[in-house]
């Protein structure tokens, strides 16, 4: 029985664990609840790693050497399996006259590569959460809410019908609605899951809207039909552009892209584990996946250079704001959006196969620094990079794997992001060369903000944060909450040493450091470029010699170390300096004022005809019904005296109707 | 088979009436017995039913009034059968989530009504659709007026007379239908089947229009569709639990019901002319509905007109005439039946503990009982269209449907938003009620209450995820009318 029979148990085995979890998780003693969902992603990595190879062996091989010099017609070293891309069908919903809904699992290369990477970071961030939930009040169920968003984040992945993806998707969105609110007796939590939700639901209108329009067009959901030349031929050019960039809506809404990211920042209300888990590595990226699935039909309604644009705007901006924040988790998010801002402007300017790597190694750098702030938050007691004491000396463990990812999102050599980042670069370059220079600044501030908060975190005293004294971050103005509602995220006590975490918790930042290294040199030219032509399909411009990346590599570099030694210049010496405008930072924290423009104005808007409709319901609309009604009693009580009987209003309309057909009948 | 489905509830009905009880001990076993044994009848039924073949199944026909051309003919196909399936098991869950009533009569009405509504989706009459379609009004009546809330008898005045307005112009159209059909077959039948033989004549009728409207005021008041929908939150706010559920879960069914039966198959011309102005009232039906929805203060008025919005899509889904449409239609009406039933179902167990159903009254309940909170969460997410309960699975098809007909396409464009609006609704209504810390201590579920709720979460888990369940039956019941239109609009 091969790996590709048992696919469908990927996604299946953390949804049984779910239905376990909830249903007995409370009579289960201690942390066993955490070690069965792990033991259970255990097994589906196994077969998802399983999977991987079975699609290795089965892929079609390329001739690297022809690949680079641009020969792609000559470049087929191995052809694939006959049955490769692999496809299991099932009937789900079937309607006569109509291609309806079948159940397919899909699984090409990319799908079985994200696949494993998907079950690996859902393991280790399991592992890690066994230690870092502990004494929760509602431990199991944080375990059966991980483990159902990683069955449907496999789901996602494998599914091979699109209406199965939004399914999916929208599944993963409803457990990211409710781990950020898993400490759901705090205001801020509740305000913010509500946020997420909404926010991303109307984006995913656009994915209904699109997957409509495209059943119309070629008359059924299919993903693998859609990169067929004989369907796009179908579709004009116009159908296609809208069809794709309504579906880029929804992406947008998932991956938390300018101007639809403004929940993100908010979803860092969830516990740790989950902002690695959902909103770093995986459900963000789901955004990317989606479009990757849809880049045959962007590039057939000519409207990919607005995925571009979308995603170098987004990547600038997020660098721009996260240096004006102290809380880590909320740089790391503003980190996540600027990184999938990478990714979009990748698949923008035709470097397909190089967002899909950049999207593989950010999972795993970003996790492990989530995961590396869960560890110091754990640690330290606080949220606040400048209220952490040394935690270099207090916690090499988390210091130095942090560091890893850390030089990784940096893109330092020979660290995971480099690779990828660089590549995207290079496609920009190409492409569209003042996109170019906006990812090149906004690497300058990545490197910035990333060292700014190693240094204060991790070399720094503790000290008193500045932002916390500041009136503007308490609370979020424009999540409408109480002066009594808005807690401030505590203070470690007086006195508290960090210490370093249990060794479950830094086994998974171990394993999660191994594995972003280990991807970053899969996809690198140091070792053939192997993952990119795996991903292969038929175009690869991101496929260079090293020689001809050369400049691009040194340019990079070049930036994130300007970038970072900015940072330690200003930070090692003096990290309370204010260094901006009191009211360029003010604006920056405040996220530059479009929360809340969109909490006053379009949120307002939305819902004014609310009390109105309600008024007019009950006075207007009701109030007339009571009217007829009393008008035929007085009808009624006249006309008692030609049908005497309790049932006269009966009568009446009886009446009424027998002559109205009559009329109509005359006619 | 359909006899006893209709008649054992009635009989046992009165059977219970008549029991010497005055705990209602024996009248509540009695009705859980006939109800889950029903059932399991009708489960049997259901799953038998040949969905590759289709047609009518358990059929009886006799000859009640020969005079009028009018036989009792009663049957099951896959149109009906989900129904048929569903009013027993809401009827249990009713009688679950009022053991502890102490009045005899209460139990004879539920039985009474479950026996009606059976006879509505069985009958292949109009007489007899007539006789059921009015028979249901009573003990509903009775429900809301004898054991409802603090304005009963005003809910369950307007309740009737709106329904009985309805009923009239519906008889007088089933009336003229039936004679104005008679030269064509010869002589006077108000039997279905023979009518639907005739589709192609009555097209023709100068008077179509007017006997299309007749069918189609009574259904969408009964859906019920805005602007005809003010009965709805009264009678379903001032309705004790069950009857909330029987409401909600089966007697708004009869309109989408009927709408498909009769409008559709005996006027599709019509419904082709006028599938414009339905489509409006749809549209306005899921919009205005997600908006009045989130002004409520009341819990229970607040579900109430979540399912004005949720009966929008029903209405979309048969003017699109399509058949991913009308299946969109059918499966609609069964999930609302299912995740609205349990709204009702832990919105009333929670206002028999709070004594309030004023939503700023409650906070933290998931917080004071996880099982409670817990499962009425569920219901509200179902309620608001969430994928993977059986919800979803019907607001897709029904805008899928909309999407691919000509006439409702620009309507689904601006339907859509009101699924964001219905969400925020039950969300807001999410946090407000359920989260946050308890105040006060509140019972949990107790075993009684844990089996009333765990069949409707079963199922709209099982809906939502496995539309194999249901859509063969529904395809077996639509295709066949769509034929049947195909024919008559050439």
């Amino acid at each position: 029985m091969s790996y590709v029979e048992l696919s469908y148990w990927i996604p299946l085995l953390p949804a049984l664990g779910f239905v376990l979890l909830i249903l007995f998780g409370r009579s289960l003693p201690g942390r066993s609840s955490g070690w069965i969902a792990t033991a259970v992603m255990a097994v589906a990595s196994v077969l998802a790693l399983g999977l991987l190879r079975d699609v290795v062996l089965a892929a079609p091989g390329w001739n690297l050497a022809a690949l680079l010099g641009g020969n792609h017609e000559e470049a087929l070293a191995k052809a694939g399996s006959p049955d490769f891309p692999f496809r299991l069908e099932w009937t789900w919903l079937a309607i006569r006259g109509e291609a309806g809904i079948p159940l397919v699992i899909y699984i090409d290369a990319l799908a079985a590569v994200v696949t494993a990477m998907v079950a690996l970071a859902s393991l280790f961030i399991h592992l890690f959460s066994i230690g870092y939930m502990h004494g929760e009040e509602r431990y199991p169920t944080f375990f059966a809410y991980l483990q159902l968003f990683s069955a449907a984040m496999l789901a996602f992945v494998l599914a091979g019908n699109f209406f199965h993806s939004l399914l999916a998707w929208e599944v993963m969105g409803l457990m990211s609605y409710l781990l950020i609110g898993f400490l759901y007796k705090k205001k801020t939590a509740q305000q913010a899951q509500k946020k997420a939700f909404i926010t991303t639901k109307l984006a995913d209108l656009g994915f209904m809207l699109g997957l409509f329009w495209l059943y119309l067009l070629i008359g059924n959901f299919d993903l693998a039909d859609l990169a067929s030349e004989q369907t796009l031929a179908m579709i004009g050019t116009g159908a296609a552009a809208a069809v794709g960039l309504l579906v880029f809506v929804a992406a947008m809404g998932k991956s938390a892209q300018f101007p639809l990211h403004v929940w993100l920042l908010d979803a860092m209300e969830g516990p740790t584990p989950v902002s690695a888990m959902i909103h770093a590595a995986t459900m963000v990226a789901a955004g990317v996946y989606l479009t990757g699935r849809f880049y045959p039909l962007l590039i057939h309604g000519e409207v990919l250079w607005v995925v571009a644009w979308v995603g170098a705007i987004t990547a600038l901006f997020a660098a721009v704001l996260a240096p004006a924040f102290a809380d880590v988790k909320k740089i790391l998010a503003w980190s996540t959006v600027s990184q999938l801002g990478y990714m979009f402007l990748g698949l923008g300017v035709f470097g397909w196969a190089a967002a899909m790597f950049h999207l593989l190694a950010h999972a795993f750098f970003k996790a492990l620094l989530f995961l590396g702030s869960g560890s110091m938050i754990h640690g330290a007691k606080t949220q606040d990079i400048f209220e952490m004491d040394r935690l270099k000396k207090y916690m090499p463990w988390t210091y130095w794997t942090f560091l890893i990812g850390a030089l990784a999102l940096m893109g330092i050599p020979p660290f995971a992001g480099f690779w990828s980042k660089d590549l995207i670069l290079h496609a920009a370059e190409e492409h569209a060369r003042f996109l170019w220079l906006v990812g090149l600044v906004a690497a300058f501030f990545t490197a910035f903000y990333t060292t700014r908060m190693i240094v204060i975190a991790f070399h720094k005293p503790r000290m008193a944060s500045p932002w916390k004294a500041a009136a503007w971050t308490q609370g979020a103005p424009w999540l409408n909450l109480g002066p009594d509602e808005a807690e401030p995220d505590p203070s470690p006590p007086e006195g508290h040493h960090p210490h370093e975490s249990g060794a479950e918790m830094i086994t998974a930042l171990v394993a999660l450091a191994v594995l972003s290294l280990l991807v970053g040199f899969w996809g690198s030219p140091l070792f053939g470029y192997g993952l990119l032509t795996l991903l292969y399909w038929g175009e690869a411009p991101e496929l260079l010699p090293a020689a001809k990346l050369m400049g691009g590599y040194v340019t990079g570099t070049l930036v994130a170390l300007a970038g970072a030694g900015l940072a330690v210049y200003w930070y090692a010496a003096d990290p309370l300096r204010q260094r901006a405008p009191l009211w360029l930072t003010q604006a920056l924290q405040r996220r530059l004022y479009l929360d809340e423009f969109y909490y006053r104005v379009l949120g307002a808007l939305a819902q004014a005809p609310t009390y109105a409709l309600e008024l007019f319901d009950r006075y207007v609309v009701d109030a007339l019904v009571d009217l007829v009604g009393y008008l035929s009693l007085v009808a009624s009580s006249f006309l008692r005296h030609l049908q005497s009987g309790r049932f006269a209003v009966y009568a009446l309309y009886m009446l009424l109707g027998a002559l109205a057909l009559y009329v109509g009948g005359v006619r | 088979m359909t006899l006893i489905l209709i008649f054992l509830p009635i009989v046992a009905a009165a059977f219970v009436g008549l029991l010497d009880d005055p705990r209602a001990e024996a009248a509540k076993r009695t009705a859980l017995g006939v109800a889950l044994f029903t059932l399991i009848a009708s489960l049997g039924v259901y799953v038998a039913y040949p969905v590759s073949f289709g047609g009518f199944v358990s059929e009886f026909k006799l000859a009640w009034l020969p005079l009028v051309g009018s036989s009792f003919h009663v049957g099951l196909d896959g149109l009906s059968l989900p129904f048929i399936a569903l009013t027993p098991l809401l009827t249990a869950v009713s009688v679950l989530a009022s053991w502890r009533k102490t009045e005899k009569g209460f139990f004879a009405l539920m039985l009474l009504l479950q026996g009606a509504l059976v006879g509505v989706f069985a009958a292949l009459d109009l007489i007899v659709f007539f006789v059921f379609f009015e028979l249901v009004l009573v003990p509903m009546y009775f429900m809301i007026a004898l054991w409802g809330y603090e304005q009963r008898r005003y809910a369950a005045v307007k309740f009737l007379i709106y329904s009985l307005v309805g009923s009239v112009f519906m008889l007088a159209a089933m009336l003229a239908t039936a004679y104005l059909a008679a030269p064509a077959l010869g002589r006077v039948s108000f039997d279905y089947l023979d009518l639907v033989s005739v589709a192609g004549y009555l097209a023709l009728l100068p008077a179509a229009g007017w006997l299309f409207w007749g069918f189609a005021l009574a259904f969408l008041i009964k859906l019920p569709a805005v602007p005809l929908h003010t009965w709805l939150p009264h009678a379903h706010t001032q309705a004790p639990t069950a009857g909330s559920i029987f409401l909600a879960g089966l007697l708004l069914k009869m309109g989408g019901y009927g709408l498909i039966r009769f409008n559709l198959a005996l006027f599709p011309g019509e419904l082709e002319r006028f599938a414009n102005l339905l489509a409006v009232v749809a549209l306005v039906s899921i919009v205005y509905g997600a908006y009045v929805t989130l002004a409520q203060r009341d819990l229970k008025r607040l579900i109430a007109n979540s399912s004005v919005n949720h009966m929008g899509y029903v209405l979309l889904g048969i003017a699109s005439m399509t058949a991913v449409g009308l299946h969109g239609a059918v499966y609609q009406m069964v999930a609302h039946g299912v995740i609205t039933g349990l709204m009702f179902l832990m919105v009333g167990l929670l206002a028999d503990r709070t004594h309030t159903r004023e939503i700023a009254a409650m906070k933290g309940v998931y917080n004071a009982a996880p099982i409670l909170g817990g499962v009425l969460w569920l219901a509200l997410l179902g309620g608001l269209g969430l994928p993977g309960l059986a919800g979803f699975l019907g607001e897709f098809q029904s805008l899928w449907g909309g999407f691919l007909a000509d006439v409702t396409r620009p309507y689904v464009w601006v339907a859509v938003f009101g699924i964001v609006i219905l969400a925020g609704a039950m969300l807001w209504t999410i946090q407000r009620v359920l989260l946050g810390k308890a105040e006060g201590a509140l019972d949990d579920l107790n075993p009684v209450e844990v089996a009333a709720a765990a069949p409707l979460v079963f199922l709209a888990v099982l809906l939502g995820l496995v539309p194999a369940a249901l859509t063969p039956w529904i395809d077996a019941g639509v295709q066949p009318l769509l034929t049947l239109v195909q024919e008559v609009l050439k």
